[in-house]
């Protein structure tokens, strides 16, 4: 005969542990709410970025949950059947913890290096027993070689419901694109893990397959503070001044130098190192993209006169071909403004007039748009496209080595009346 | 003691289920949780149950949970798209015992479009919305266009298959509609395999409508997998026993027939032929899983399809193309009696080719086929999974209706081993 409290012992933790099983399937219907979004084992969040040269390297960034120790990722030159698998080389991933108020995470970062140009590798992330898929992503030339560019204004608002399909249809369009420029505010508040879900959503295997230039907008920003998860997701490169790590730097792809800049902060701070940056060999393109324009679009702000003291001559002095930019949630380009082409744009929801001035050779409001800009050899030609796939501007710049670029407008269909030419 | 034994009996049940849990709950959040139906729509496809130029249906899947299934649409703007300026179109919806759970599919058929518009949709329940996708009508007249069409994808579909769909939407990112020649997973009734088919497509496939046929994985034991008819609305213009297997649309000049090579194969045959008779396009492609001729080296042609289908049918009509998959290979005839027949492969589990009286095969690639319609022009490419030209060829339509087939490649370059 057992003692009673020995019966008593059992029945008690045996209760205990009958709670728990009910407690972790009341969590799993919690769970299911927040399943789309919530970090699992499974990779997700895959994104492709350069933290170094394009032609040699190629970075991945991705998302699990903490029970993910040994994050590794594959690559080998891709083939046409699938035997590429066996010559793959795994490369272990550095990890940041990510912890939001929904839920930890855990973001992991590889870097490919020694990489040959211009080539197509496939690439999978994991833990060694759970990967994702395969996916292809092609290396720059070591050499200028003509190449296209998307670029977005601020995804911002309503991402995965309004914004997927500009991300969506500009990748359509443009199956030659080799980067996805992104002129900050990508979300609407950078510290909210579900926006960012959201923006991940809206890319999808896009953004697995084409690297994402990103800048960081005040959106991305809470209180002069940039939240963790930026660095955290995106591998960027190293090359700009301390304090603003992976928000100000510098690529070269293909014969394009191209320079992303902090507009949230230190402007002042920034402007020395990008009078280096911007001294490159002769003929090279130079574009640069950052949140906030120099020369605002609405009647309700003013012009950035920061970013006009301590930028604008340094673009002036070194020829910078093209200025991207986003934050007034209408689109506006310039001629050329001592040289250089000013453009802001919107890929988002969010739309609000225009004030109409001088400095603009084009300008609409209420459109969601994406932007290709295509470099080859001594021309650059760029189109701004409506989300329905009208076109909304054109224009080209010819580049002649020690004098003014030579900028011609190019027609737009009349369907595309929301454009108001203003020159 | 009896009492007592069961006592602790059940006590012990409790630890050792509370023991297995978190192993049993790990496995389930790796593997299948990712596919498990939830409220949001998931699963978004496109296809025509009726003329592409003013009708598009659109399934969807979702938990058991929703009622009141719709699809709001509207010509795409340029702007961002106002839900309350929209139709609304409610759907059909049918729960499904999927096997790990049971799930809903929505059908939405959408009418009365205008040809050549692009549209804006989404789907869900008036509270929970998938985004909003793109779709285009076909255009009133015949315009040119192009599509892709892809072998078996049926093995390794997350792993190995996704690349090939994704870089051939690369390489044709205009393409009207994906052709899927069978087999598009390994077990048909294995919800877990289609959670993997249109995993990989995602957003892809709510944007350009999909022309499946069935393969001999999509059935089982005879019987064709639940699945089929629910997630994929199609025409119910053929006969019994295949309805939404074989039927045929008409886009763009082109008349699509997609025939079940595993069931009713001689009734098809004459209601193959009455299709034919009447077809008012110029060109006729013709779709289906097993091929009449293998270029698997342990297999044998289909006789029984070429005495009901090549024999009976395909031989008293103008037919231009005969696309199929099964054998795991890529090989494309000469012109045989007319007729250009293709196997390809998309997937993995690549078998040998044999392929003496081709005019290209190969094996251990994973392909994509880019199929262009230009007036009297058909161009055929078959790409690599990496995107590689492989087999290219012209066929040029004569005012009788017959072709002249012209070859892209110089001659050998395809034949790789």
């Amino acid at each position: 005969m057992m003692s009673r409290n020995l019966k008593w012992l059992f029945l008690c933790s045996a209760l205990v542990f009958a709670s728990t099983i009910c407690s972790v399937a009341q969590t799993a219907g919690q769970a299911l709410e927040r399943s789309l979004y919530a970090p699992s084992p499974l990779p997700d969040r895959i994104v492709l970025t350069w933290s170094d040269s394009p032609a040699t390297t190629q970075a991945v960034t991705w998302r699990t949950d903490a029970s993910v120790t040994r994050p590794v990722a594959q690559v080998a030159i891709a083939s046409d059947g699938p035997d590429f698998e066996h010559r793959a080389r795994t490369v272990p991933a550095t990890t940041t913890p990510q912890d939001s108020p929904q839920w930890t995470a855990r973001h992991h970062t590889v870097v490919f290096t020694t990489l040959a140009p211009d080539t197509l590798y496939a690439y999978r992330v994991g833990d060694g027993t759970r990967w994702s898929e395969w996916f292809h992503f092609r290396t720059a030339s070591s050499q200028p070689k003509p190449f296209s560019f998307l670029y977005f204004g601020d995804v911002q608002n309503d991402i995965l419901q309004q914004g997927s399909r500009v991300i969506r249809e500009a990748f359509r369009r443009n199956r030659e694109a080799s980067f996805l420029v992104f002129a900050g505010d990508l979300v609407d508040s950078g510290s909210d893990d579900t926006l960012w879900a959201e923006f991940f959503e809206a890319g999808s295997w896009i953004v697995s397959m084409l690297p994402v230039v990103p800048a960081a907008g005040n959106h991305e920003y809470t209180d002069k503070t940039l939240p963790p998860c930026w660095r955290a997701q995106f591998a960027l490169p190293l090359n700009g001044i301390a304090g603003l790590e992976e928000t100000s730097y510098y690529l070269d792809y293909q014969g394009a130098r191209i320079v992303v800049l902090n507009s949230v902060r230190m402007h002042d701070e920034q402007a020395a190192w990008l009078d280096r940056v911007l001294e490159c060999p002769i003929g090279t393109w130079k574009v640069v993209i950052f949140h906030h324009p120099l020369f605002t679009l609405r009647a309700d702000r003013t012009d950035n006169s920061s970013l006009i003291k301590h930028w604008k001559p340094l673009f002036e002095k070194h020829r910078v071909d093209l200025v991207l930019t986003g934050h007034d949630h209408a689109y506006a380009r310039s001629g050329l403004i001592g040289g250089t082409v000013y453009v802001s744009s919107v890929a988002g929801a969010k739309q609000r007039p225009v004030k109409r001035q001088a400095w603009m050779a084009r300008s609409g409001e209420g459109v969601q748009l994406y932007q290709v800009v295509r470099i080859a050899d001594n021309l650059l030609s760029y189109e701004s496209w409506t989300a329905a796939g009208d076109l909304f501007d054109a224009f080209e710049l010819r580049k002649t080595p020690g004098k003014q670029n030579v900028l011609r407008n190019l027609p737009i269909p009349r369907r595309s009346s929301a454009a108001t030419q203003t020159r | 003691m009896g009492t007592n034994r069961r006592f602790y009996r059940i006590c012990f049940s409790i630890l050792l289920l509370r023991a297995a849990l978190p192993a049993a709950a790990e496995q389930m959040a790796t593997v299948a949780e990712r596919y498990r139906p939830s409220p949001r729509p998931d699963r978004v496809i496109l296809t025509w149950p009726d003329d592409p130029r003013t009708t598009q249906a659109v399934t969807w899947r979702t938990d058991t949970t929703v009622r009141n299934a719709i699809a709001q649409v509207a010509v795409a703007a340029g702007g961002p798209i106002e839900a309350a300026r929209t139709r609304i179109i409610p759907a059909t919806s049918s729960p499904f015992d999927a096997g790990p759970w049971r799930s809903q599919y929505h059908s939405a058929v959408i009418k009365g479009l205008s040809p050549g518009t692009l549209y804006a949709y989404r789907v869900g329940d008036g509270q929970t919305w998938s985004e909003w996708f793109h779709f285009r009508t076909a255009s009133e007249d015949p315009e040119p266009f192009c599509f892709l069409y892809f072998g078996d994808v049926q093995n390794s579909i997350r792993q190995h298959g996704s690349r090939v769909i994704r870089e051939a939407f690369r390489h044709a990112a205009d393409a009207r509609f994906l052709v899927f020649a069978g087999d598009l997973v390994k077990g048909g009734v294995d919800d877990l395999l289609w959670g993997e088919f249109f995993g990989i497509g995602g957003w892809l496939y709510a944007t350009v409508p999909m022309v499946p046929t069935p393969g001999n994985t999509e059935y089982n034991n005879g019987v064709l997998t639940g699945h089929w008819r629910n997630q994929f609305t199609l025409p119910l213009n053929s006969i019994e026993q295949v309805e939404e297997t074989a039927y045929f649309i008409d886009y763009q000049g082109v008349r699509i027939v997609s025939l079940d090579s595993q069931r009713r194969l001689r009734d098809q045959g004459t209601w193959l032929n009455r299709v034919l008779k009447d077809n008012p396009n110029r060109w006729t492609i013709l779709v289906f899983h097993t091929p009449l001729f293998t270029v698997h080296p342990d297999r044998e042609d289909n006789e029984y399809l070429i005495k009901h289908w090549k024999k009976a049918v395909f031989d008293r009509h103008h037919i231009d193309l005969v696309l199929t998959g099964h054998d795991h290979s890529y090989g494309r005839s000469h012109m045989v009696d007319g007729v250009v027949y293709v196997v390809s492969v998309a997937g993995l589990d690549l078998a040998r080719a044999k392929g003496e009286t081709l005019a290209r095969y190969g094996e251990n690639a994973q392909h994509f086929q880019v199929i262009s319609i230009n007036d009297d022009r058909l161009t055929f490419e078959s790409h690599t999974a990496t995107g590689e030209l492989y087999d290219a060829f012209e066929l040029r339509k004569r005012p009788d209706g017959t072709n002249e087939l012209v070859e892209i490649l110089p001659s050998g370059t395809g034949s790789r081993r």
